[in-house]
């Protein structure tokens, strides 16, 4: 098991919109919404395994957002700023939900199952079970694997902008992301 | 880096071994081939719906901005690889 990173933080916790900040233009959290929207839904549910939790988490992401889009000005690439948010907001989620046993990892044995050849082309069959056979994939992996795979899957963000938003190296990023793809490919094939 | 591929129901897998019989359904024999996690993943993502409720409850609570629907995925999107460092 890798060791886990700190949760990211933002600079200060969102709290309630302040009435002397003035409201981002409309347009502007507008735009993000629409640009960033998936991205932001599609890494909260694969983190969190329920769609219900990955609307609300993705809602709650985008009030904090809005709350917090002046502080952001600046200080990095919006896409960066948004995953760290999702992932933050999403990993806290899950420590309270483990804190309060909400949730259980029934998948932690098959962690430890040896299963078949490794870099070999993933065959799929079936496409209305894919999602379902990633999502127990993820599910099996650390916390810290399930990160890193869900950002090098979007092809905007480099090595350096995932190492970023996970603050580490770049060369601790790759390394990981090696044994994380070989993990991932492994226990994908047990899910068939 | 080769698209992932919906081959029609009667064409040849596109691996050996799938051990497809003659009862399995044309659906079932839709193959996907990925030759990267990170592909898997893209894949997953383009395939998979963003709840128009989360738009919904954001107009309710901001109801001074306009949220607009997300954009379309684009579904002729292929995977690029990121280039070799």
């Amino acid at each position: 098991m890798s060791q886990e990173s700190p949760p990211f933080q933002m600079s200060t916790p969102a709290s309630p919109a302040d009435p002397t900040r003035p409201a981002p233009a409309p347009e502007e959290f507008a735009k993000i919404y629409q640009e960033h929207g998936r991205q932001v839904y599609y890494v909260a549910l694969r983190m969190l395994s329920d769609p219900t939790q990955a609307e609300d988490a993705t809602h709650d992401v985008f009030i904090k957002v809005y709350r917090n889009l002046d502080r952001f000005r600046g200080e990095s690439c919006l896409r960066t700023w948004l995953y760290r948010i999702t992932m933050n907001h999403c990993q806290n989620l899950l420590k309270s939900w483990q804190h309060r046993n909400i949730h259980s990892n029934a998948e932690d044995a098959l962690w430890e199952t040896q299963v078949g050849p490794e870099n070999s082309p993933l065959e799929v069959l079936e496409t209305q079970e894919l999602g379902g056979r990633i999502q127990k994939t993820l599910d099996t992996l650390p916390l810290e694997y399930r990160k890193l795979l869900l950002l090098v899957a979007d092809q905007e963000l480099s090595y350096e902008k995932i190492a970023q938003i996970t603050e580490q190296s770049v060369d601790a990023v790759r390394g990981k992301l090696h044994r994380a793809r070989k993990a991932f490919a492994q226990h994908f094939k047990t899910t068939s | 880096m080769k698209k992932p591929k919906n081959n029609p129901p009667n064409a040849t897998p596109t691996q050996p071994n799938l051990e497809l019989t003659p009862e399995v359904s044309p659906e079932m024999q839709q193959v996907l081939t990925f030759e990267t996690v990170e592909e898997l993943l893209g894949y997953d993502f383009r395939e998979t719906d963003t709840p128009e409720r989360i738009g919904r409850k954001l107009r309710a609570a901001l109801p001074q901005q306009e949220i607009l629907p997300l954009k379309p995925v684009d579904p002729n999107a292929t995977w690029k690889p990121r280039p070799k460092e």
